[in-house]
């Protein structure tokens, strides 16, 4: 990092190709479209190379990408530039992710569905709590460091997690509990 | 029915309280039917959270912000660090080597050059001495010829 604060590029491509899914895939639970998950994250990056003389080694790395991330997530959606949308079909079911090729059609019905619910899940909490969701979920980060990314304390970020967990998994537990429950009988 | 231990739940499972904290939500689940069931939807819950498929950018993503970073003015260490380069530095020290020796001869030539200038201003001057055969020391003594006829010499 202290490369790419020196205006060394390939150091910068260095760090993107290790990092870049990370972010993408924050972004993409932020936003919930491909596209515009994709802009975030090339914002993401020119801001971290633009700022890169902020970061002090005295900070974990991947803290202070995620600060960054964070950060511009939130006030993108906050201006109103990036709306949290879900592309629905025709029963109104939200965007949904594509299976791995390999899974049974009905498997990869079944986690396009579940994906869908928990995208749609997501979009019903705010904006920290989908934050700090994200973090802990989908990035593996322990509270203390969400904490550090999102400014907060552990213990708000333990009530942040919390919340957003229950609201996902009540929305899961009605999915499974209703429009799951026929798709299995029918096969 | 929810108790204020449901409130631990996620942190319980995620492995972010204390042993204590351990110890008394285990003791609490062990008599809570309606945590037990919570803490059973949280887990199964997390456990397919793991397993839904990852966003993956596209290729172009990564052509794209090179590009952009390759198009941004270089910060002020990197256009610093590109006068150090070998490649400059070397052509650089020979060019800064060359002035100096110009600039020393220049110096050297320039002040022979004013010799000569005095030289040439005092030419006449110093052609008389010559006709009369006088020498630089023979000049000093003309110099201070009054004082040393004060002293008593001839």
């Amino acid at each position: 990092m202290l490369r790419v604060a020196a205006g060394d590029t390939a150091a910068f491509a260095s760090l993107y190709d290790r990092h870049h899914r990370s972010v993408a895939r924050f972004a993409h639970r932020f936003v919930q479209d491909a596209g515009r998950a994709e802009e975030l994250t090339q914002d993401i990056f020119v801001k971290l190379y633009r700022h890169a003389g902020r970061y002090r080694p005295t900070a974990r790395f991947r803290t202070f990408l995620f600060r960054v991330a964070a950060n511009h997530c939130l006030n993108e959606v906050r201006r109103g530039e990036y709306r949290v949308t879900h592309v629905a079909d025709e029963e109104g079911h939200p965007l949904q992710m594509p299976a791995p090729e390999s899974e049974s059609p009905q498997r990869a019905a079944e986690a396009r569905e579940l994906e869908a619910t928990v995208a749609a899940a997501l979009g019903r909490l705010s904006e920290r709590e989908r934050t700090a969701f994200a973090l802990c979920r989908f990035e593996g980060m322990a509270y203390r460091e969400i904490a550090e990314v999102l400014s907060a304390s552990e213990a708000a970020v333990k009530s942040l997690i919390h919340r957003a967990t229950l609201s996902v998994a009540r929305a899961v537990e009605a999915w499974q509990s209703g429009a799951h429950a026929p798709a299995r009988s029918e096969a | 029915m929810s108790c204020t231990v449901e409130d631990e739940l996620t942190a319980y499972i995620d492995g972010e309280l204390t042993p204590d904290q351990i110890a008394f939500v285990r003791g609490h689940l062990g008599s809570c039917p309606a945590c037990r069931s919570t803490e059973a939807l949280l887990r199964r819950t997390v456990s397919e959270l793991a397993a839904l498929p990852a966003f993956e950018p596209s290729a172009a993503l990564r052509r794209r912000i090179l590009a952009e970073v390759d198009a941004l003015p270089r910060p002020w260490g990197e256009r610093v660090r590109s006068w150090f380069r070998p490649g400059v530095l070397a052509p650089a020290g020979v060019a800064l080597a060359t002035a100096a020796i110009v600039l020393g001869v220049m110096d050297r030539h320039a002040a022979e050059r004013r010799v000569e200038l005095a030289v040439a201003q005092n030419f006449e001057l110093l052609s008389d001495y010559e006709v009369v055969g006088l020498s630089p020391d023979d000049l000093e003594v003309v110099e201070q010829l009054d004082q040393l006829q004060k002293e008593g010499r001839p």
